[in-house]
C-alpha cells in the first residue's frame, strides 16, 4: 500500500485492525524513510533496531485474533531523555553516549503495554537545555519545511520526525516550552499536560518542579490517544495523579460558550505577523459561538527570571549526580584525587549545559539564597495567585506559542539572554503546573506559527476538547512537501 | 559586576575544570544571564509566600522492599567485589 507513513493513529489503530495492511507495512516504509530523509532533518539519533520484530509480534497477535492494546500499530519516537532498557539514551550529551538504561520510563512501559512501536530515539538540546535543538553533542535537528531553520527545542527531534512523518507520534519534555515551541516551530500538535498527569519516573530530570513528559503529533486526536496511555498514578512518582480517560470532545459538545482571554502582554510582546494571526484565530473560534476578552497578566515582567532561576537551580543538583562512577563513558577512575576526576570527567558537558550548572550555583549560594531562589519562587507564588484569578473569568488563555517565527540555524547563538528571552510565553505554564497545548494556525513565508491555548490545572479535556475544535476550523497543513 | 575570580570560583561548586580560554568566553556570557537574572532583586515580596509543591499523603506508595534489578556490571566496567570503584578521597 503506497503512503502509509502520512497516516494519524486514529487511521493506523483503525487500519492494522480492520486487516487492511499489516503492522509490518507499515514501521517499513517509516523505516525506509527515515533512511532516505532522516540526514536532512537528522531527528534520530538511534533507530531502534527490533521495531520490525515487535511489528511481526503484534500482527500474528492480530492474525490469531488475540486480544491487541489500543495504540497497536502506532509508532512512536522517543525524546532522548527518556530511559529505554536496552536501548541508549544518551540526552545529547558526551556523558552519557554509552548509557545503556536498565530499565524502562514508565511512559515507556505504557506504551509498550498499550502496543505502541518504539522505533527510536529522537534528537534534543543537551539534557533538554534549550530552545532550539542546537545544542546536542549529535549536531542541530533541521526544520522539516526548510532545513536552512531552527526546528525549536528542546524538544526538536520530537517535533520534527512526526512533522516529517518518520514516526506516528513522539514523547516529548517540556520544562519551560520544550513541546510547544518546536510543535510551534514544525507546524505540528505539542501538549504539556497538568502538572503530575504523566509519571516522570525514568525521565532524566533538567528541572523536576517543571517539566512534565507529553505527546507531540499531527492531530489532537492522537494527542488524545497518546494521552490514554501514558497518564495516571504512578507510585515510583509521587506527584502523580489518578486520572480520568480524556475523550475525544468536540465543539458542540460545550454546554455554555467557552470564554477564552487573550493576553495582552504577550501578544504585545510578539513579532506583528503573529499577533494578526492570534486575532484572526479568535474570529475563527468566535464564530462557532466562543467568546473572548483581552486580559493583562501583569507577573509576566518577572516571570522570564523566576523562571530561569529555578530551573537553573534545579539543573545545578539535579547534575550533579554525573560522576562517571556508576555509568558514563569510559574513564578509569583510579590514579585520580576524588575531585580532579570529576572536575575532568564533568568539563565533558557542552558550553550550555555547563554555563546552566554555574549560573544554578550563583543563584544557590549561601548569601545569595533569598535574593533569587526566595524571590523567584515567590514570583511563582504570585504568577499562580494571578493565573488562578484569572480562570475565574475565562476558560482558556490565548497567545502566540512562540514570539519569534523560526529563525536561521546558528543565528545569534553567541547571546545566550535573546535565545532565553523566546521562551517568555511559554513558561507561565511550566511555572503555575497549567496544561498548555501549541496547535498549527498558519505560516508566514513558508514558515510555520502556531497559537497556544492555556488552561487551568486539572482542565486538560477542555483544553484538548477546545483544541480539537480550533483545528477543524484552522484546518492547517501538517505536512511539509519537500520531502 | 560579576569578577572572573567569582566565575572561577562556581566553576569549583560545580566541579568543571575549565580552560583560561573557557573561563574567559563563559564569564561574559554568565555575567549577561545574572545581570538578567538580577531584576529579581528590584521588587519587594516580603509578604509573600514562596510557591512549593504540596502533596497529600494518601497516594504515598507502600513502604516495601522492592527488587530494582540493575546490573552495575553492565553500565560500568569498572567494578570490583559487586562496588563501584571511585577515585581516592585526599
Amino acid at each position: 500500500m503506497n503512503k502509509l507513513w502520512s497516516l494519524s493513529a486514529v487511521q493506523i489503530s483503525s487500519g492494522v485492525r480492520n486487516g487492511d495492511f499489516t503492522v509490518e507495512d507499515y514501521v517499513f516504509q517509516l523505516l525506509e524513510r527515515i533512511n532516505a530523509i532522516d540526514k536532512k532533518i537528522n531527528a534520530f539519533i538511534t533507530v531502534n533496531e527490533e521495531a520490525l520484530e515487535t511489528a511481526r509480534e503484534i500482527d500474528t497477535k492480530i492474525k490469531r485474533r488475540e486480544t491487541i492494546g489500543p495504540l497497536a500499530g502506532v509508532v512512536v519516537g522517543v525524546k532522548d531523555n527518556i530511559c529505554t532498557k536496552d536501548i541508549r539514551t544518551t540526552c545529547a550529551s558526551k556523558l552519557l553516549h554509552e548509557y545503556m538504561p536498565p530499565y524502562d520510563a514508565t511512559v515507556i512501559r505504557r506504551l509498550k503495554e498499550h502496543d505502541a512501536i518504539i522505533i527510536g530515539k529522537l534528537n534534543l538540546d543537551e539534557f533538554a537545555m534549550g530552545s532550539t535543538t542546537e545544542f546536542g553533542s549529535f549536531g542541530p535537528t533541521h526544520n522539516p519545511w526548510n532545513p536552512d531553520y531552527v526546528v525549536g527545542g528542546s524538544s526538536g527531534g520530537s517535533a520534527a520526525s512526526v512533522a516529517a512523518s518518520e514516526c506516528t507520534a513522539s514523547l516529548g519534555s517540556d520544562t519551560g516550552g520544550s513541546i510547544r515551541c518546536p510543535a510551534s516551530f514544525c507546524s505540528v500538535v505539542g501538549f504539556k499536560p497538568t502538572y503530575g498527569s504523566v509519571s516522570r519516573f525514568g525521565l532524566i530530570s533538567y528541572s523536576n518542579s517543571l517539566e512534565q513528559i507529553g505527546p507531540i503529533a499531527r492531530t489532537v486526536s492522537d494527542i488524545v490517544m497518546m494521552m490514554n496511555a501514558i497518564s495516571g498514578h504512578d507510585e515510583n512518582d509521587n506527584t502523580t495523579r489518578f486520572q480520568k480517560k480524556y475523550e475525544f470532545s468536540y465543539a458542540s459538545d460545550f454546554e455554555n460558550p467557552v470564554r477564552f482571554g487573550l493576553v495582552k502582554e504577550l501578544i504585545e510582546g510578539s513579532d506583528p505577523v503573529i499577533s494578526r494571526l492570534v486575532y484572526s484565530s479568535m474570529d475563527l473560534l468566535s464564530s462557532i459561538g466562543f467568546k473572548w476578552e483581552e486580559i493583562s497578566l501583569k507577573s509576566i515582567d518577572y516571570s522570564l527570571a523566576s523562571y530561569y532561576t529555578i530551573a537553573m537551580a534545579e539543573a545545578s543538583s539535579n547534575l550533579a549526580r554525573y560522576d562517571n562512577l556508576r555509568y558514563g563513558f569510559d574513564c578509569q577512575p583510579e590514579g585520580y584525587e576524588w575531585n580532579s576526576y570529576f572536575s575532568k570527567i564533568r568539563n565533558n558537558f557542552g558550553d550550555e549545559v555547563k554555563k546552566r550548572i554555574m549560573v544554578g550555583s550563583h543563584v544557590l549560594l549561601s548569601g545569595y539564597y533569598s535574593k533569587y531562589y526566595l524571590k523567584a519562587q515567590k514570583i511563582r507564588s504570585i504568577l499562580r495567585q494571578e493565573v488562578k484569578r484569572l480562570f475565574k473569568y475565562v476558560d482558556v488563555l490565548i497567545s502566540p506559542t512562540m514570539p519569534v517565527l523560526p529563525f536561521k540555524v546558528g543565528e545569534g547563538i553567541d547571546d545566550p539572554m535573546k535565545r532565553y528571552l523566546i521562551d517568555a510565553n511559554t513558561v507561565i505554564a511550566n511555572l503555575v503546573g497549567t496544561p498548555a497545548i501549541s496547535i498549527p494556525a498558519g505560516f508566514s513565508d513558508k514558515l510555520p506559527i502556531g497559537i497556544q491555548l492555556m488552561a487551568d490545572e486539572m482542565q486538560d479535556q477542555l483544553l484538548l476538547g477546545v483544541s480539537k475544535a480550533y483545528e477543524k476550523l484552522a484546518g492547517i497543513d501538517r505536512r511539509p512537501d519537500f520531502i | 559586576m560579576v569578577s572572573r575570580e567569582h566565575v572561577k570560583h562556581l566553576a569549583w561548586l560545580s566541579r568543571l575544570d575549565l580552560s583560561n580560554d573557557e573561563l574567559e568566553k563563559y564569564h561574559k556570557e554568565i555575567e549577561k544571564i545574572i545581570e538578567y537574572l538580577d531584576r529579581l532583586d528590584s521588587i519587594t515580596l516580603s509578604d509573600v509566600e514562596p510557591r512549593y509543591y504540596k502533596k497529600s499523603v494518601s497516594e504515598f506508595r507502600n513502604d516495601e522492599v522492592l527488587e530494582t534489578g540493575t546490573d552495575l556490571s553492565k553500565t560500568t566496567k569498572y567494578v570490583k567485589d559487586g562496588y563501584v570503584k571511585a577515585p581516592k578521597m585526599r
